[in-house]
């Protein structure tokens, strides 16, 4: 693990580990990768992805409109709101 | 009866943020399907208790502060909890410090209006003093709500401890497991396949899937963003490497990683695969045997050691209860349907 590989990974991430703690997560991360090569032994062959542990498949609803919360009590959560939209800072200038 | 939650449960009106700073006065908009049931049951809401962000707190270090949940059972500021124990600590710290903590079935219990962290294996549980108190909890949280996806069809659950026909039990090759054999309940040591492998296993799939849900914290629709970001990048990067604490930060760029090209096939792909493996071995474990009994500690603080514990319930979907035996405490594991058989197991070594 090097500092690029990790920085490649906050990007993708979108955050960025302040520098006290960036050794840490470096040696975390090496840590952790090195343990995961445990699983190149399990013989997988045939054996499908796993995604649901429920036998359940779609579930669907009736196809009924209903009203969950007001778009008004979401914007009240929201950092910035402006006419009934989320605001944000300038994005181009 | 009196009830809390972990702040990552929503009780409408209520500052909700999962113990992070990137919910900092976060007013939850609407309640939990588990909070509108046990009111509707008649117990009494005590508030909210601070949990560990996302439920991942110290996940990557050495750390084991008793949580705030176990403090307020112990300190009889309630008769139960209602948490989210994602990779076992409350499992572990219940059974050490003479509480209980059950974990449902996937799918019994509705995760509507809970904060998600690892939306394949998050499930409210109850975290509780008595057996009794726990299960009466557990049977008034339990049913089905069309407000979550994956809760299952039955209308409502009945759980208690009264089970008596015979009990087979599948013992942990481990000497703190020690179930007496009775008229009714039967041991015998059973193979448990995986278990090298269940905490990378759980580790991958886990961080995946924190490292998805946190993507909603973007700074712009709810929550916290930094202060003079410019322009939508900086709002994204600086409120989120401000607003998340280390282990939030590194379970998601290990998420990145397990999800990215390298390492998708041999890491991410593989534990999906693996996992199907561990569930069609453990199901046809659990036809043969009613329960299965492990250690809920293993001792010393490594975490990512100890996860190979608790990861069949999250992995499997199955019923967990942890509880004191011991010095280790014991967790017993069972499948759908065979819910009250591991409770009555339960009530027999508590007693």
């Amino acid at each position: 693990m090097t500092d690029a590989t990790l920085s490649a990974y906050e990007a993708m991430a979108k955050l960025r580990f302040d520098n006290d703690s960036r050794a840490w997560a470096m040696n975390t991360l090496s840590r952790l990768e090195e343990n995961f090569q445990a699983l190149s032994p399990v013989d997988t062959t045939g054996a499908e992805p796993l995604v649901s542990v429920l036998d359940t498949q779609n579930v669907f609803r009736e196809d009924k409109a209903v009203k969950f919360i007001e778009r008004e009590e979401l914007l009240e959560l929201a950092f910035e709101e402006y006419d009934g939209y989320f605001q944000v800072p300038k994005t181009i200038d | 009866m009196k009830f809390m939650m972990q702040d990552c449960i929503m009780a409408a009106g209520e500052i909700c943020t999962a113990g992070s700073k990137m919910l900092r006065g976060f007013r939850a908009p609407f309640s939990a399907a588990v909070f509108e049931r046990c009111e509707s049951a008649g117990m009494e809401f005590a508030g909210l208790i601070p949990s560990d962000e996302f439920g991942i707190d110290g996940l990557f270090d050495q750390s084991d502060a008793v949580d705030a949940s176990v403090t307020a059972v112990l300190e009889d500021k309630c008769d139960a909890v209602l948490c989210n124990d994602v990779f076992g600590k409350l499992r572990r710290q219940a059974a050490s410090n003479g509480l209980i903590y059950i974990r449902p079935v996937y799918g019994t219990v509705s995760r509507f209006g809970l904060i998600p962290a690892v939306s394949s294996m998050d499930q409210v549980g109850v975290l509780c003093r008595s057996l009794e108190d726990g299960l009466a909890v557990l049977s008034a949280i339990s049913g089905h709500d069309s407000r979550d996806g994956t809760s299952l069809p039955q209308e409502a659950y009945s759980y208690n401890a009264d089970n008596t026909r015979a009990v087979t039990v599948g013992l942990a090759d481990h000497p703190a497991v020690t179930i007496n054999q009775t008229d009714h309940i039967k041991t015998a040591n059973a193979e448990l396949k995986y278990f090298g492998v269940m905490p990378q296993v759980l580790y991958i799939l886990g961080a995946a899937e924190i490292s998805n849900n946190t993507t909603r914290y973007d700074g712009v629709k709810f929550g916290f963003r930094a202060e003079d970001a410019r322009g939508l990048e900086d709002v994204y990067l600086r409120s989120r490497s401000e607003g998340f604490g280390q282990d939030a930060k590194l379970a998601s760029v290990v998420g990145c990683m397990v999800l990215s090209k390298e390492h998708y096939e041999p890491l991410y792909h593989k534990s999906m695969q693996i996992r199907r493996l561990i569930k069609e071995y453990y199901d046809g474990l659990l036809e043969k045997f009613d329960v299965i009994a492990l250690p809920a500690n293993l001792g010393g603080n490594d975490k990512y050691a100890q996860s190979a514990l608790y990861a069949l319930p999250l992995l499997c979907g199955y019923a967990s209860v942890a509880l004191p035996h011991n010095d280790s405490g014991v967790q017993f594991i069972c499948k759908r349907g065979n819910e009250n058989a591991m409770f009555s197991l339960a009530r027999e070594v508590l007693t």
